[in-house]
């Protein structure tokens, strides 16, 4: 062995390697995992404000079928309804928006009458704006046979 | 050993920069030699994470959301009416927010709730609670003679706010009913 090479191989750095394929398959599900969740949480419930109710004689919702039906609040008039959403759908709050918003739950309840509807309303809207969306569910169930108005309240889960 | 080694002998300074190339070269794709293509993915995994951790942040942890159960009534069909049946005169509870129009941005400090009919005025929700409870068959004191689906009508008036009729119908439901129904026009 020459001089030349020797000092080469000893001068030559020594390399750990970690085999990190695993490591980036399990990252790059925890990233679609999340994209995935955010884009589903955010078309079926708008972000408001929920009433919060202590100690509520409330239960965990289940997993059967529902239609998430929100009223919004206006931001600019407190205590104002704006719109109600449906699944990312806007109805306004008057009367030709209540007609639509019927028919839109009717269409849904004809496939599945069996059909649990949460109304998710801000806390600050007042009544009188919820009212029209309550009757209009109520017109939906009685339009389409055999289905029962299964009208949940949704609330903000009691700090324990 | 490899082919470069049999090169050794040759003066370093007589080895023009080509031929050290070369020789370089040579025992790069030596096949004997252990060289292995190898991709240094550090850059991935840091931008990797900063997704990761960026989709975390952003990510809404929410608490988690209940239910109440409101069956609405359903009638708008053309019902037929039992004539042996007593009519149930429904107990009628109002709800009221208070300085509603004070031009705030958040939900009314107190409300008042009151029944109609002779009995004496709830003045806090776990009154009211006590008083339906203590009026339903198989209740509080079992003294009560409302069966449990005797009909209980919110009646907000105009103006309240949604977290305070959730929350009398919550205390009415608490009380043991289960046909409670929201009315602004009853009574």
């Amino acid at each position: 062995m020459s001089t030349l090479l020797h000092t080469r191989r000893r001068h030559a750095p020594t390399e750990v390697e970690s085999n990190l394929t695993s490591m980036i398959d399990v990252v790059f599900l925890l990233v679609v995992f999340f994209i995935l969740v955010s884009q589903v949480v955010s078309r079926e419930a708008e972000p408001l404000d929920l009433p919060k109710v202590p100690d509520a004689a409330a239960a965990v919702a289940g997993e059967d079928p529902r239609l998430v039906v929100n009223v919004l609040s206006d931001t600019s008039q407190p205590g104002v309804g704006l719109r109600a959403m449906v699944l990312g759908q806007p109805f306004s709050l008057d009367s030709d928006g209540c007609q639509a918003l019927s028919n839109r739950v009717a269409v849904d309840l004809e496939q599945r009458p069996d059909l649990a509807i949460h109304l998710r309303a801000d806390r600050e809207v007042h009544f009188e704006w919820i009212h029209p969306v309550l009757e209009a569910l109520r017109a939906a169930s009685a339009r389409v046979d055999g289905a029962e108005a299964k009208v949940h309240l949704v609330l903000l889960e009691p700090a324990s | 050993m490899s082919a470069s080694e049999t090169k050794q002998h040759i003066p370093e300074d007589a080895c023009s920069e080509a031929r050290r190339a070369q020789r370089r070269r040579d025992r790069k794709f030596d096949r004997r030699s252990n060289w292995r293509p190898a991709l240094n993915l550090t850059s991935m995994i840091d931008v990797v994470f900063l997704l990761l951790v960026y989709f975390m942040v952003a990510t809404e942890f929410k608490r988690a959301e209940v239910i109440e159960r409101l069956d609405l009534p359903n009638r708008l069909g053309a019902g037929v009416a039992d004539p042996f049946e007593v009519p149930d005169h429904p107990v009628v509870i109002t709800v009221f927010s208070q300085d509603t129009n004070s031009g705030r941005s958040t939900v009314a400090a107190g409300f008042t709730i009151g029944i109609e009919g002779p009995f004496p005025q709830p003045t806090t929700l776990e009154s009211l609670t006590t008083l339906l409870s203590e009026r339903r068959m198989g209740g509080t004191g079992g003294r009560g003679l409302w069966p449990d689906d005797h009909p209980i009508v919110l009646r907000p008036a105009a103006g309240t706010d949604w977290e305070h009729v959730v929350r009398a119908f919550d205390a009415t439901a608490r009380a043991g009913y289960n046909n409670i129904s929201l009315n602004p026009n009853a009574g």
